[in-house]
């Protein structure tokens, strides 16, 4: 098995949401690769599609309105565009699996906790569902993995009689049921305090080393998380990844005008000095999105190309690549 | 400038049959001195947003007192508070709702204006509306347009500028920034460091944002479960933090230098940080003693009994925690 292959590959993935005012260029593009074993973080502000990009993944979006207009998802050998529903099915939960920001809503509400874990089991044929012993020990063994309190007692609790932390501990517990391939995880941690999200950042951690967790896209807005957790990261701003590269040569030097004026506006403990640079203007709409490279409006270092075409991604380094007119021929 | 004594707010609700009293604000002495800039740092539950509304009295106190200019505030009625809310303005955390949408924005503007007197008649206010707008970095001509019209950032902005509009000695700030982006938000720091110089308003800033404070902050009060556990100038909370819960904050803090990426087993309170004991409905069962006790990892036996006082240990530097002198 190569190590450097790639577990997932997103080519060109163009997704528009047709809505009452209008057609929503949500996804312009985007180009985005896994490798297995990698933790990818996948870092962008509000309205840059990094949620919707992961959705698009497993198909959680509803078509309509959401409509993928091309690209391809490449899972192993498979497109997962290509996939019928049953297919799909197959590959949701079991193999590609998912974390989302609201453990509350995420979490059946209506079951216990052993119950949905036990669910999860079932569907995709983990486990016989009449060997409840089996059952129930894989299930405490997962609680015990992912170093929930009590967990006996929580296998029969109601996500509502939990915290949040504890909320999303048994999500990561349901999703690691099946054992998936990749795992995709929407901001975990953003809905929680910080002191819990720290726990939960070190149990992300833990489960890496033990290889619980492989391949997995991680997706937030923070770049301390990254920092902390990540392999590679990949930047993405209205729809579009602008830069991509392992963390160390992120954090050493970014090029992409939006990738250092972002990490110039984010708050550093250890720079407490520095003032916070802002980025001027506003994020653009969808609806009428700039020609070009659609960062170009607020660009400082903007050049006449970039209204006129959007710049691809090219390598300026080993592994990092960038999509901006500076670093091109 | 302003200053709370014994603060207590609980709120009163009935569960499962029981009347039961939430302390939100357990008692709390806390100080702002004129021209500073004080954060206030606390998780969610912390009682930091409920402080905020009972100082300005938005809830009235169940107990204590508060002082404005070494006035008592606390003891006024709505309508005497009227008169002390022209030095003593709030914005609030979303941006989205704390507009009135059926109002233009010069209306929103201009109310606090006309009602506090600072402008008479339509020209005059229209004037100094478009002179705020421009203060914030908006332009003046937007005036007729509806919060609807504007962006999170923006309207935050024009939120700043109702708060400046009746010319107040003192804003609270609840969480201004933590419904915007990163990259707005730097615009919004800026802009209120840049009045704070200009105009000399004295802040009250709440966030969970323990980055983000120290960029903002000349001091920061940390309050956990109602209580406020420590104060101490930003660069001594940052460097110096005592206080068991402090520390665990400072190390919960991601860091952006991946070269000092931290294993997970981390400075010594965060790592033996014991997870509350969990009733039935995930809560921390109420105690005697101090209210971090059950996830400290370096309590000890009288920390379950006693409920430390803020003791100053020298520089303006306070913490709440036997383990630093506190009876």
């Amino acid at each position: 098995m190569n190590p450097n292959e790639k577990i997932l590959e997103l080519r060109d993935l163009k997704l528009n949401f047709y809505t009452g005012k209008g057609i929503a260029r949500i996804l312009d593009g985007v180009d985005l690769s896994l490798k297995r074993g990698e933790i990818l973080g996948l870092i962008g502000e509000s309205g840059s599609g990094k949620t919707v990009t992961s959705l698009t993944i497993l198909n959680l979006l509803p078509q309509p309105p959401a409509i993928i207009e091309s690209g391809t998802i490449r899972f192993g050998t498979v497109d997962l565009l290509k996939l019928s529903s049953r297919e799909l099915l197959k590959i949701r939960g079991a193999r590609i699996g998912m974390i989302f920001q609201e453990p509350a809503t995420a979490l059946d509400p209506f079951a216990t906790i052993g119950g949905q874990i036990a669910g999860v089991m079932s569907l995709h044929g983990e486990r016989s569902s009449i060997d409840r012993k089996a059952v129930r020990r894989r299930i405490l063994e997962l609680l015990e993995t992912v170093d929930m309190p009590r967990p006996s007692a929580m296998v029969s609790a109601y996500p509502h009689e939990l915290s949040g932390g504890m909320q999303q501990r048994a999500m990561i517990a349901r999703v690691l049921a099946c054992d998936p391939e990749i795992i995709i995880a929407d901001e975990p941690t953003s809905s929680l305090d910080v002191t819990t999200q720290k726990r939960l950042m070190d149990l992300f951690k833990r489960l890496r080393e033990k290889g619980n967790i492989s391949s997995c896209l991680f997706i937030t807005h923070s770049f301390g998380i990254v920092a902390e957790l990540c392999d590679t990261v990949a930047v993405m701003y209205a729809g579009r990844i602008v830069e991509s590269a392992p963390v160390e040569v992120l954090f050493a030097e970014a090029y992409h005008p939006y990738t250092k004026a972002l990490m110039r506006a984010v708050p550093d403990i250890n720079r407490l000095d520095s003032k916070l640079e802002a980025i001027e203007g506003a994020m653009p709409s969808t609806l009428t999105p700039p020609s070009g490279c659609r960062f170009h409006p607020r660009c400082p270092k903007r050049l006449k190309r970039c209204s006129v075409e959007k710049p691809g991604l090219v390598p300026v380094g080993e592994d990092h690549l960038v999509a901006c007119y500076l670093y091109e021929g | 400038m302003l200053r709370t004594e014994k603060l207590l707010q609980y709120f009163s609700m009935k569960h499962q049959g029981y009347k039961i009293k939430v302390v939100a604000v357990d008692n709390v002495d806390l100080s702002l001195f004129k021209g500073e800039s004080l954060g206030l740092v606390g998780e969610s539950g912390s009682g930091k947003t409920t402080f905020a509304k009972t100082i300005l009295g938005l809830l009235k106190a169940k107990g204590g007192r508060v002082f404005f200019n070494e006035e008592e505030i606390s003891r006024l009625t709505w309508r005497q508070m009227r008169k002390a809310r022209e030095k003593m303005q709030m914005v609030f955390q979303n941006p989205h709702s704390s507009l009135n949408p059926r109002m233009t924005i010069g209306t929103i503007i201009g109310r606090p204006l006309r009602l506090y007197g600072k402008t008479r008649g339509k020209s005059q206010t229209l004037e100094r509306v478009k002179e705020l707008l421009k203060v914030v970095g908006l332009s003046p001509h937007d005036f007729t347009k509806y919060p609807h019209e504007f962006s999170g950032g923006q309207k935050q902005r024009i939120g700043i500028a109702r708060a400046l509009a009746p010319d107040p000695e003192f804003i609270c700030l609840d969480e201004p920034t933590s419904a915007l982006d990163v990259s707005v938000q730097a615009q919004i720091v800026n802009l209120l460091n840049r009045l704070a110089r200009e105009f000399g308003v004295t802040y009250l800033f709440i966030t969970h944002d323990l980055a983000l404070v120290g960029h903002v902050s000349d001091r920061i009060a940390v309050m956990y479960g109602g209580k406020v556990v420590e104060v101490a100038k930003t660069r001594e909370l940052f460097e110096n933090g005592l206080h068991p819960y402090t520390k665990s904050l400072l190390a919960a803090v991601p860091r952006l230098d991946p070269g000092a990426r931290r294993r997970f087993d981390d400075a010594e309170e965060v790592k033996s940080l014991r997870l509350p004991t969990i009733t039935k409905f995930g809560e921390v069962e109420g105690n005697l003693g101090c209210r971090f006790s059950p996830r400290c990892g370096v309590a000890e036996a009288g920390c379950r009994e006693i409920d430390p006082e803020l003791v100053e240990i020298g520089g303006g530097h306070q913490v709440a925690c036997l383990k630093f002198g506190a009876k």
